[in-house]
């Protein structure tokens, strides 16, 4: 029987962005995102190929984080954050930011996850909408990166 | 001293070369692939004395990128740099003739801890 996945809590999460970025990171807990606004939406699928958990991030932390993981100037990230969408390269490395995130939801005793797609302003399939409605355990984050800014994000389990 | 960097995404291309310049390897020529079926013909190509290389890719994994080179012959010293680190990966990649396995994200002082033992 595998333990249930394993969702970092902010002291995890600042060290996984301080090692990624190479730069100054602080995370602290806070309230659930407002799921009607823009987002960015990372899928983890398990070995049987269903939906085990989400990484849920806001405009200006897939922006940000996007931006400081291959050193793009902030003003880049500024301007996605303004027109609350963020450009392909920015959307390419954010991807590469939520496929190495999935090492913190995984563990030796626990479903292995992999990464199987990001998207921007999902409309959603039902098994999305029903982790984003009612995870069985979720945690929310501000995170500010140093040079960069802060901007949110959410792990969801299923 | 010329190295491969093998990742299909170019920002953890970057992130890898700027790791192998605060390493002390600020002097190696650095060549890059996208894939594995890429980075055998870059081997072919540039014959580096080293390569690091990402374990899932598009086209030729990261593994199965290892096992063609070994099976031609190629003795390069390979190490993985990925985001998955499994026990059974990492005895995959051993088998396989990998000298070793950096986990992401990594810092500079790990890297170099690594690297400095195939150097």
């Amino acid at each position: 029987m595998l333990d249930p996945v394993p969702i970092p809590i902010q002291e995890a999460v600042r060290d996984f962005f301080t090692d990624l970025l190479g730069r100054g990171v602080a995370a602290s807990k806070r309230s659930p995102l407002d799921y009607e606004d823009p987002l960015v939406v990372g899928r983890y699928l398990d070995d049987d190929g269903e939906l085990a958990a989400l990484l849920v991030s806001d405009i200006a932390f897939a922006a940000i984080s996007g931006a400081a993981l291959a050193m793009i100037p902030k003003v880049v990230a500024d301007e996605a954050i303004r027109l609350g969408e963020i450009n392909e390269t920015l959307f390419d490395n954010f991807r590469e930011v939520v496929n190495v995130f999935s090492s913190l939801l995984n563990a030796p005793s626990t479903p292995h996850l992999v990464l199987k797609g990001l998207e921007r302003h999902p409309e959603g399939t039902e098994d999305l909408r029903d982790v984003m409605a009612s995870p069985s355990r979720q945690r929310t984050f501000d995170v500010t990166i140093e040079g960069y800014g802060s901007g949110c994000l959410a792990v969801l389990v299923r | 001293m010329k190295i491969l960097v093998v990742d299909d995404s170019k920002a953890m291309r970057m992130i890898v070369l700027r790791a192998l310049r605060q390493s002390g390897f600020g002097d190696a020529e650095t060549i890059e692939a996208e894939d594995g079926a890429q980075a055998l013909e870059k081997v072919r190509d540039e014959q580096p004395d080293l390569i690091l290389s990402d374990w899932n890719m598009p086209n030729l994994t990261g593994i199965e990128f290892l096992k063609e080179l070994r099976a031609s012959g190629n003795e390069t010293t390979f190490g993985f740099v990925t985001s998955e680190s499994t026990p059974a990966m990492r005895e995959q990649a051993i088998a396989a003739g990998a000298a070793f396995l950096i986990a992401k994200p990594f810092t500079p002082d790990a890297f170099e801890a690594v690297l400095s033992t195939v150097s």
